[in-house]
């Protein structure tokens, strides 16, 4: 099957358009965007995902949804692999209010990233681990607590941005919400983000919702996907 | 250009606005004019002329780097200089030359002194010793690189052959020129002896600047360009020194010796440059760029700390490499602080979103700290985004490095209604809201081996070009493996394989 060529086959396929159906029956539009924003707000975040996650595009969209409200957003990142600027302006990012800090190693990355947020100048930085080459798997108790406590201080959204399978551990215990971000295994446009781990419960672990994206020049559109973003009743997020 | 590529000169030149088949030509060299080709002239169609043309283009900061030197080389033969204004070409250089003859036992001396120089240093020049600016311009015009140098002797004669000069030399358009000689003007005498309100009504508003200008220039004189005096300090150590805190108190003391001289020009530190040298020859140097200019010493003085500290764990002195000499030298920019309103938008920032009030963000802090993270890992750990007029991926964008910037906290171009706009495309449901898949970017492509595992390939998208340069041919592909979608090409010179990134 050739999703490329004919994307609507997986729709037309009997259950998955039953499944897609029923969620939107069921639900009212959530505003996702700013259901999660507050939940992420003055707390840790990882954000992970496997190979094809969809991190980077979440990641995204925290940072328009910043700028948009004349907040200050700092990246800090690798050169190895960082993201594409062509794609972040065409999701709506404003590359001239983005600043970027590079760094070769992830230590030094960890010192400036509380010396920063210790500042009160930003709120939201996002650290993107997945761009070094070797990043590590867990970061240093002390250093997670110093970086939580500084992020509630200051009520700054702090997200950590990861490559890892659901259910690796999270960076360290002091991780305050981890989402999953995978991509639809037939369809890229279509997110799946899961709740793996939540602290205080706001939103309840192993929630589960979709997300619909465009995808870059080259890729085909699926225009007969469902725009809204769908939840079941049971697992619909406060806010 | 020339000077970088010695082997160039004499040869077939063209200067391009920028290394595309579209750029115009900016510059060519007599020998490339001799084969036909002009500036204005598109790239492709100069080199299906001179095929065996060279091209290339440099960066807006070498070109200030050059005009730089030429400057600072010029101001070894006049105290007062003029750059040519806007209307006047680029590397054209109006000199004040009043009273050196003596000092250089003649002008004739004088001219020959200072082409000599330049051509020593790789410079070509030509150059007209006259009285009037413009009279000296266009004679400029009538140079060749046989014969460089033109003195006038008395203000008769240059008016003289000013008035002879074609009107072809003045820069007016093929068709201009035309409609001029139609009516039997073909020099500047017979242009200027019109009435100014005929030649507005025969040949418009454009000719009549040019009269206005060449009528007025003809007699005009020139101010001279104010002189930057450099703000530079030095200290020999009696003692080599090896230990942090002996340079970084040497360091602060030239920096009390600078910071008066820089407030009194109403201007704050923009750019600190700081030279060591070494007891083995070496010299090391250091670029300070702060946020914003300021002269405020206690904030420079914690920059240069940070960056020195970081730059001697990186780098220990050892026996034999101690500091011998210390060089300080400031460039100054107007002080954002004595002008005002620099902070004024750095307020309490208030969502209107369910009335909440957001924490106030401590811009300034934000700031400094940015500031303080660029000094000590320097200064291109800090960058921004460029997107550049490239179709090739990774060619396409810049990672440019810059200093901190208000418009990171604030953005007073987003008006109110631009807002209204933006909170609204959050609304679900509306095209706006939906996000685009962001690709990540590999620095370098990787190989790909195993081309077997990809499949469902979609593509291929074919990018060739570079042709007048590097050139490149790629077959573009977007192929899956499991739920990852990869961003593949085929390279057809090295026939490989290649990687680019992946959706994510």
């Amino acid at each position: 099957m050739n999703l490329y060529q004919n994307p609507s086959l997986f729709l037309e396929s009997p259950l998955a358009s039953l499944a897609l159906e029923e969620k939107l029956a069921q639900n009212a539009p959530l505003r996702w965007g700013s259901d999660l924003w507050d939940l992420a707000k003055g707390r840790l975040t990882e954000v992970s995902g496997a190979g094809g996650g969809g991190w980077l595009t979440l990641a995204a969209s925290f940072v328009r949804r910043a700028q948009s409200r004349q907040q200050s957003v700092l990246w800090l990142t690798s050169e190895v692999k960082p993201f594409y600027p062509p794609d972040m302006q065409a999701a709506g990012v404003i590359l001239q209010r983005l600043p970027l800090l590079f760094f070769s190693k992830t230590s030094e990355a960890s010192t400036v990233a509380t010396r920063l947020l210790s500042s009160g100048g930003f709120d939201l930085l996002i650290w993107d681990l997945a761009s070094w080459k070797r990043p590590p798997r867990t970061l240093p108790v002390p250093f997670l607590a110093r970086l939580q406590g500084l992020a509630r201080h200051h009520r700054a959204t702090v997200l950590l941005l990861t490559q890892k399978e659901a259910d690796d551990v999270s960076l360290g215990c002091l991780i305050g919400l981890r989402l999953q971000v995978e991509a639809h295994s037939q369809v890229p446009a279509l997110l799946e983000v899961r709740v793996v781990k939540d602290k205080r419960g706001a939103v309840g672990e192993g929630k589960e919702w979709s997300w619909r994206c465009r995808l870059p020049d080259g890729l085909p559109a699926f225009s007969s996907l469902p725009s809204a973003m769908v939840v079941p009743s049971a697992s619909r997020m406060a806010g | 250009m020339c000077r970088q590529r010695p082997e160039w000169r004499g040869e077939r030149v063209a200067w391009l606005e920028a290394l595309k088949a579209d750029a115009p030509l900016r510059y060519v060299s007599v020998a490339a004019e001799e084969a036909g080709l002009s500036v204005g002239m598109r790239y492709a169609t100069a080199l299906g002329l001179v095929p065996d043309l060279l091209a290339g283009t440099c960066t807006g900061e070498e070109l200030l780097g050059a005009e730089k030197a030429i400057l600072r080389r010029l101001r070894h033969f006049t105290p007062n200089i003029r750059r040519g204004s806007e209307h006047l070409g680029n590397g054209l250089y109006l000199l004040d030359a009043q009273g050196l003859a003596q000092a250089f036992h003649g002008m004739t001396n004088w001219a020959q002194t200072l082409a000599r120089d330049f051509r020593e240093a790789g410079w070509e020049t030509r150059l007209v010793v006259g009285f009037t600016p413009f009279a000296c311009e266009m004679a400029t015009y009538h140079l060749t690189p046989q014969r460089p140098i033109r003195l006038f002797r008395s203000r008769q004669e240059e008016q003289t052959q000013t008035m002879r000069t074609p009107l072809t030399f003045f820069g007016l358009s093929p068709d201009q020129v035309r409609r001029l000689q139609r009516f039997g003007v073909v020099v500047l005498e017979d242009f200027l002896a019109l009435e100014a309100e005929e030649v507005r009504r025969r040949f418009g508003a454009d000719l009549i600047e040019f009269y206005a200008k060449a009528s007025e220039a003809l007699f005009a004189e020139f101010a001279p360009l104010p002189e930057e005096e450099p703000l530079w300090a030095q200290f020999g150590c009696p003692e080599p020194l090896c230990d942090l805190a002996g340079i970084f108190e040497i360091c602060q003391s030239l920096l009390r010796r600078l910071l008066p001289r820089l407030i009194k020009r109403e201007e704050g530190v923009a750019v600190l440059r700081l030279w060591l040298l070494l007891e083995d020859g070496q010299r090391l140097e250091q670029r300070l760029v702060p946020s914003y200019p300021t002269a405020d010493s206690s904030w420079v003085a914690q920059l240069l700390r940070l960056r020195l500290e970081r730059f001697f764990q990186q780098r220990p002195l050892r026996w034999g490499q101690r500091v011998e000499r210390i060089v300080m030298l400031v460039e100054g920019e107007p002080d954002p602080e004595k002008q005002g309103e620099l902070f004024s938008e750095w307020s309490v920032s208030m969502s209107t979103e369910d009335q909440e009030i957001e924490v106030p963000r401590d811009r300034e802090a934000g700031l400094w700290a940015l500031s303080r993270v660029r000094a000590e890992y320097g200064e291109n750990c800090l960058r921004e985004a460029r997107l550049l007029d490239h179709h090739l991926p990774g060619r396409n964008y810049v990672w440019s490095p810059q200093r901190e910037s208000n418009a990171w906290f604030f953005d007073k171009s987003l008006s109110a209604k631009k807002m209204e706009l933006s909170e609204e495309s959050d609304v679900e449901g509306s095209p706006k809201a939906e996000d685009l898949r962001i690709r990540r970017h590999l620095s370098a492509p990787l190989p790909i081996s195993n081309r077997d595992r990809w499949e469902e390939k979609e593509g291929p998208y074919q990018l060739d070009g570079g042709w007048w340069g590097e050139a490149y041919n790629r077959q573009y592909f977007f192929a899956r493996e499991g739920s990852q979608t990869g961003w593949l090409y085929w390279d057809e010179d090295c026939e490989c394989w290649f990687a680019e990134g992946w959706l994510q």
